[in-house]
């Protein structure tokens, strides 16, 4: 586990995350062939599995799927469940790795209520996680409030995609 | 009526076209000092801006024209800012070489241009100390309105002029100025939220934080010295402490999860502040140095934006215990927790009022936009300040309480403004090509800022 070295998260937090990605941590480099090329969209749940001791950090990461929110709400929404439950399989496949749950808002009402609001995102999904049977000494959380939105648009369709939580790969 | 060269010796002033601030209006409590007539409501709805004339300082022993146009240009600058004064172009001005005391002047060669109210400065240098002597005066009726004497080092001028100007502007209001306080926001100017100050008019702008991660919610120290914030600095919301006076920041809490929304107690002792380490945000009581001195909420639900009544014994905060955020008060004790908004579903950003009797906050509108609000402790008395002017939030009051700041998207980006305490004269602070959000604004500052 320890020489999993790249923290995604982290560099993410700094905005190199285009950058932070060239630098490549790999599960167990020793034993790593050619890596096959992983179907990012739909992965079947046999092939994660076949291919886990194999995969990049980075293609692990690009399977951790985010989830959304409504607004000013943090219970998981029955979509979200389902992306949980592919996120949970990731994880149970990989069970080297660590995850930070970052939550986020929309840029609408005060800054420091989405911190909060952001925090109560990411305790959600961490909670049903657990609940899938992933262990706790695995998940962490961070909220950046309405910090950082993927979508810098103005309207309903970015708001929706900004309220969110993210799944970084830590260690 | 006859245009001569404005003001002869010292420089030729004529034509400057002073820049234009957008106004900001301010005002400390004075006390002891009273004036018969009240020139300008600073509570009316509107104000008229009152003309008014002022002439550069009469040049005494030792004097240099770097320090008088210093003086002259510090003084038009703020009076124009005020937004109370419409300062006359110096180009219209008759009198030539008319003395600083009544009876050394015409009155009429300032009616004649239409002004009402006048400005006279002396300036010298004895024994290493800057004297100016600063008259002003009603030319309407001819009557001096303020006749005082300021002294101080060389270095020291920007402060005498800030002094100088509070006085000018409490002799027509009825209320000082607060020109030498300062406005602390978050801007994502160089590509990331880092932490500014800046004067009332936005010069002086000078960036705080330099980390490049997120700084978030900066709040002024009662007696301006330091500014409480939330950094990302540590990979974590944090807080932390920035001493302006030496420029060092010092950590006050990195507790697990977050340490947000942070406010002073009004005699500057304790810190009141969002800590989530047990779970749920909650708030907390914390010496300067971060130990916990107790914990002021306990639910599973959202506690954040603490903000002291004026007197201490109350604290108002935003919870979600309700369902959405909703404005609460208790003792500062924790204890006495009551409900105070009740329209709408989501009611944050409580800033309580340093006159005790109005909390202002920031609520969801029916039509889908964030307005300002300001409502009565007992939560009576709720009073709309914006409308159909984009989203306005992050509310606070001045320090005198007669004013209130915030963020608006009324022009596009998040911009700073400032309007009177019931809503009139709402006006953006400064034009800047970046957003700016999160103001606090602090007492008048005099000391210089260190930046490290």
């Amino acid at each position: 586990m320890r020489k999993i070295t790249l923290i995604i998260a982290s560099l993410a937090i700094l905005g190199f995350i285009g950058e932070g990605c060239a630098k490549k941590g790999v599960v167990k480099p020793a034993e790593q062939p050619q890596t096959p090329q992983v179907q990012q969209q739909q992965p079947a749940p046999e092939a994660v599995q076949q291919q886990t001791a194999e995969k990049s950090i980075e293609e692990i990461q690009k399977e951790l799927e985010m989830i959304h929110f409504d607004f000013d709400k943090y219970n998981v929404r029955p979509d979200a469940k389902t992306t949980l439950e592919q996120d949970s399989k990731v994880l149970s496949d990989n069970p080297n790795i660590k995850v930070q749950i970052a939550g986020y808002c929309d840029e609408r009402g005060s800054v420091e209520y989405n911190l909060a609001l952001g925090e109560k995102r990411a305790k959600s999904a961490q909670d049903y996680l657990e609940t899938l049977g992933i262990a706790p000494g695995r998940l962490s959380t961070i909220s950046y409030g309405k910090s950082d939105p993927i979508d810098p648009g103005h309207n309903e369709k970015a708001w929706a995609m900004n309220r969110r939580d993210e799944f970084h790969i830590v260690q | 009526m006859k245009k001569r060269d404005p003001i002869g010796r010292l420089s030729p002033m004529s034509g400057t076209n002073l820049v234009v601030v957008a106004a900001v209006a301010i005002s400390l409590a004075l006390t002891g000092r009273a004036y018969a007539r009240t020139y300008i409501d600073i509570d009316a709805p509107t104000i008229k801006r009152m003309p008014i004339a002022v002439t550069m300082p009469i040049a005494g022993p030792g004097s240099n024209l770097e320090d008088a146009m210093f003086l002259y240009r510090t003084m038009t600058a703020a009076l124009d800012a005020s937004g109370y004064f419409s300062v006359l172009n110096p180009a219209m001005f008759i009198e030539k070489q008319g003395g600083l005391l009544l009876g050394q002047f015409n009155l009429s060669d300032w009616t004649d241009i239409g002004a009402e109210g006048l400005v006279k400065m002396g300036y010298g240098v004895q024994g290493g100390m800057v004297v100016v002597k600063l008259y002003t005066y009603d030319v309407v009726q001819g009557k001096t309105l303020l006749s005082k004497q300021y002294s101080g080092g060389v270095s020291d001028l920007r402060y005498m002029a800030n002094s100088m100007v509070n006085d000018v502007i409490y002799a027509f209001t009825g209320h000082a100025g607060l020109a030498g306080s300062k406005i602390a926001f978050v801007s994502k100017k160089t590509g990331t939220e880092e932490i500014y100050a800046m004067d009332l008019d936005g010069s002086n702008m000078v960036q705080l934080t330099y980390n490049k991660t997120i700084n978030l919610t900066p709040v002024w120290s009662p007696d301006g010295t330091r500014l409480l914030f939330t950094s990302y600095m540590q990979r974590n919301p944090d807080l932390y402490m920035l001493d302006l006076r030496d420029g060092r920041t010092t950590t006050v809490s990195r507790r697990k999860g977050l340490n947000i929304s942070p406010s002073f107690s009004p005699d500057g002792s304790e810190i009141a502040v969002s800590l989530s380490f047990r779970g749920s945000p909650e708030i907390y009581l914390l010496d300067l140095q971060g130990r916990i001195l107790k914990q002021l909420t306990n639910t599973s639900d959202i506690n954040v934006s603490p903000s002291f009544s004026p007197d201490g014994g109350k604290i108002a905060f935003v919870s979600n215990r309700a369902g959405g955020p909703q404005i609460y008060t208790m003792n500062a004790d924790g204890s006495d927790v009551q409900r105070i908004t009740f329209n709408g579903r989501y009611n944050a950003s409580c800033n309580w009022s340093p006159s005790g009797n109005r909390i202002v906050f920031s609520g969801l509108s029916d039509d889908g936009t964030f307005d300002i609000y300001t409502v009565a402790p007992d939560g009576s008395g709720l009073v709309r300040l914006t409308q159909n002017q984009g989203d306005n939030t992050s509310p606070r009051w001045s320090p005198d309480g007669y004013y209130i700041i915030f963020v608006s998207t009324r022009d596009g980006d998040q911009q700073l403004y400032v309007m009177n305490a019931n809503g009139s004269n709402q006006h953006r602070l400064v034009s800047t090509k970046y957003d700016m959000s999160s103001p606090s604004w602090s007492s008048r500052i005099n000391f210089k800022i260190t930046i490290r």
